[in-house]
């Protein structure tokens, strides 16, 4: 797995760079300017890239448009965009770019996540495949507005699995942490597609446009 | 600068009672009386019609008089007072009622016009009581007057009335003396010309008085005694309206008015003072003059300077910062001019204070916008070496801890698991302060931005629309009005138990409204409320205004209008 690391602080680089390679991947550029991600990412056509969201020139939110504008030229470049905070406002930016028939996924997660190495590995791994990895903080607010929009249909149980979905989790991770089957969360997940009247299409991901829909009421 | 002097002037005129408000309510008043008393009277006895009578004239004429005198001079107190000696003869009318009680009670009231008149008399002709002295002289005419009529009732018709009659007259007469001597004195100080305008009124006034009692030693019938003394009450007040009114002492009453309009911050715009001066002294073409030291000249008030003196033209000048400018055949007194430049020189300090304070309040407020600023600005800095120092140090940390749990093996390895997991609780709590001390979406994207994810964070429904126009906002403007946001989506969850919240942003110009509206108790108010005090705190640190409402959903409408230039 080929990936650029884009972040100002050369400290957390490194950090990051340690993470990475613990997990076999390859890092094939560092950079600090949110100016350059976009020209790296063409030239250099990474399978992810991993970037901050304040970064410079202007120390706002140089990073996340950066990743934004990676995500529409390059639908196959998994994009993880990394941050001190997580935001619904950015992860529903980031959702608007899903594309479930692409190779690449989006992830958002905090910084702070990276130290739980493993479960880290298993956010770039899902985004590396195509799928949507949000942080736990910014999917429980996400979640709690959709269990009170009027229109969605899940049952409580759909809820907890699909808010799961939503963090990049596999079936077998579901089934471990609601203590089901794995059968009985595919079973789950079925259901929750016909409530998004989700059709049966293998060409796209369904997990991806279950989680968007799910979460942002409609654009799916 | 201007609207706001404009304001403050209306804020003050509250005690100019409308004097033709006055007149309707007292005279609407006098007359309800008067038909009561005309139904209760006891119209077998001609004694009694006639009493009645002669009591209402007297009464419709001091009630005449007194509100003429109210209108002529709206703020000063003496045609109220000459109203309640009125009033007083009104209430006298139930006299004539067979009723033993109401008759004595009319006859006890009545008696007051006597130390109305006393009261006129000490206080000729300007209105003011002069001193201590006067003032404890005018309370004890009232007590005297009261306790000696009540005497009177009492001893009627007993062999002590003789006695009380004669201690009545002593006292009227100890009273008017001392009245007399108050007013002399006062005349004493005056110029020749005004102690010969006051004359009249002295003759009348102490004549009057003094005849009072006196007259029941005339053998004439208690009826004329009866209807004497009632004309000599009437006399007093004509005598004042007229003697303080009209006259040599009209132009000097006038002035001492304006002096007292000018110290209570009435007639404070120049162009007013400039208007009754002229027409106090009689000259159209008076003019105030004003020093504008860039100019080097006197200006009038259109900002012209004023031509030369010249033999046709007097000048009087107050201090170095202003003139009077009059035409010296016409206003040709020169103890009113003298009071003229008084009353401008008391003017124009009046003027300076008020300015003075203006600009310190400008100051102050200034001053605290700056600290507000200042405040906010720490706060970012606060944050932004948290997120760009300790936040990372602690993602680091947590990376380390994950290294050290893969170099370690059996317990060990646990314990340094333990310590990643300690390292994110540590990370949690300081990403909640630095979100506290100053959000990062407020930084990164701005102030629409920042007030959505705060009421992401809010526990029940709310509505948020924002009309901010496409010119941006000043990281100052920003910073305050989401705090203030903050301060106000608190309060309505806390002190208002809201289950609904509508937040409003809307900038028209140079003011950003920002407006909460909850379905919660409501009755909020500036005073009262915890929590708004503190909203109000911080809206007016950064110049702005707070006003609380009622909102459509039944609870409380909050509103912060803040400058943003």
């Amino acid at each position: 797995m080929r990936v650029i690391i884009a972040d100002d602080e050369l400290l957390l680089r490194q950090g990051l760079r340690w993470v990475l390679e613990r997990m076999g991947a390859e890092i094939v550029a560092e950079i600090d300017d949110a100016d350059d991600v976009v020209a790296a990412t063409t030239q250099l056509r990474p399978d992810i890239l991993i970037t901050d969201i304040r970064m410079p020139p202007t120390m706002r939110d140089d990073g996340l448009q950066a990743a934004l504008r990676v995500r529409a030229q390059h639908p196959e470049i998994g994009v993880l965009v990394l941050s001190q905070h997580v935001r619904r406002e950015y992860a529903e930016e980031l959702l608007a770019v899903t594309d479930a028939r692409a190779a690449g996924g989006v992830g958002y997660l905090l910084k702070q996540r990276v130290a739980d190495v493993d479960e880290f590995a298993d956010a770039v791994a899902a985004v590396r495949s195509g799928g949507t990895v949000l942080d736990p903080d910014v999917a429980e607010i996400m979640t709690s507005r959709a269990r009170r929009r009027s229109t969605t249909v899940l049952t409580p149980r759909q809820h907890e699995v699909i808010a799961l979905v939503s963090r990049g989790y596999s079936n077998a991770r579901i089934a471990a942490a609601l203590s089901l089957t794995e059968r009985a969360v595919v079973k789950h997940i079925g259901r929750i597609y016909d409530a998004l009247s989700l059709p049966e299409d293998l060409e796209i991901n369904r997990r991806v446009v279950a989680v968007t829909r799910y979460l942002t009421d409609g654009a799916g | 600068m201007k609207p706001d002097h404009e304001r403050r002037y209306r804020a003050t005129n509250i005690s100019g009672t409308d004097p033709r408000l006055a007149a309707g309510v007292i005279g609407g008043f006098a007359i309800a009386t008067l038909t009561l008393s005309a139904v209760l009277a006891d119209s077998a006895s001609p004694t009694a019609v006639l009493a009645f009578v002669a009591m209402a004239v007297a009464a419709a004429a001091y009630l005449g008089i007194g509100l003429w005198v109210w209108i002529r001079r709206p703020r000063s107190r003496v045609g109220a007072l000459i109203c309640v000696g009125g009033l007083c003869l009104v209430a006298g009318t139930f006299t004539a009622t067979p009723n033993p009680v109401a008759a004595v009670l009319a006859a006890i009231t009545s008696a007051i016009v006597i130390a109305v008149d006393y009261h006129l008399i000490i206080v000729f002709p300007f209105g003011r009581v002069p001193g201590p002295r006067a003032r404890a002289l005018v309370v004890l005419g009232y007590v005297v007057v009261i306790i000696g009529q009540i005497a009177n009732l009492q001893a009627q018709g007993t062999p002590a009335s003789v006695v009380v009659s004669g201690i009545n007259t002593a006292a009227a007469v100890t009273l008017t003396g001392a009245a007399g001597v108050v007013l002399v004195r006062r005349l004493l100080r005056w110029s020749e010309p005004r102690r010969r305008a006051a004359l009249p009124f002295l003759i009348t006034s102490l004549g009057a008085t003094a005849l009072l009692t006196i007259v029941l030693l005339f053998p004439i019938g208690p009826i004329a005694q009866f209807i004497t003394q009632l004309v000599l009450l009437v006399l007093v007040p004509i005598a004042f309206a007229l003697g303080a009114l009209t006259g040599g002492l009209a132009r000097q009453t006038a002035l001492e008015d304006l002096d007292a309009d000018v110290r209570a911050g009435f007639a404070a715009d120049r162009r007013t003072l400039e208007a009754r001066l002229a027409g106090l002294l009689g000259d159209s073409s008076l003019i105030v003059g004003i020093w504008a030291p860039e100019r080097g000249a006197f200006i009038d008030d259109s900002g012209r300077p004023l031509a030369a003196a010249d033999s046709a033209r007097g000048r009087l000048e107050i201090g170095q910062e202003a003139i009077i400018d009059y035409d010296s055949e016409v206003a040709d007194d020169a103890a009113a001019l003298q009071r003229a430049a008084g009353i401008l020189e008391a003017a124009l300090e009046r003027d300076r204070l008020t300015t003075d304070l203006l600009k310190s309040r400008d100051e102050v407020r200034r001053s605290r916008a700056r600290m507000g600023a200042a405040i906010d600005e720490e706060r970012r800095r606060f944050a932004t070496t948290l997120h760009d120092g300790l936040q990372m140090q602690l993602v680091l940390l947590g990376v380390d801890a994950a290294r050290l749990r893969d170099d370690l093996d059996g317990s060990a390895a646990v314990e340094a698991d333990a310590l990643g997991r300690r390292i994110a609780d540590i990370a949690a709590d300081i990403r909640t302060i630095v979100h506290d001390a100053m959000p990062p979406a407020l930084v990164e994207r701005g102030l629409v931005s920042a007030v959505s994810d705060l009421i992401d964070r809010v526990p029940v429904p709310t509505e948020f629309v924002a009309r901010l126009g496409d010119s941006p906002l000043s990281d100052v403007v920003e910073r305050s009005a989401f705090f203030v946001i903050s301060e106000m989506l608190t309060n309505a969850l806390k002190h208002a138990q809201a289950s609904s919240i509508i937040v409003t942003l809307e900038r028209n110009d140079d003011v950003l409204r920002i407006s909460v509206a909850d379905d919660g108790v409501g009755g909020a108010t500036v005073g009262t409320g915890i929590g708004l005090r503190s909203i109000a705190d911080r809206a007016e640190t950064a110049g702005g205004v707070l006003s609380v409402g009622r909102a459509a959903a039944g609870g409380s409408h909050i509103m912060v209008e803040l400058p943003c230039v």
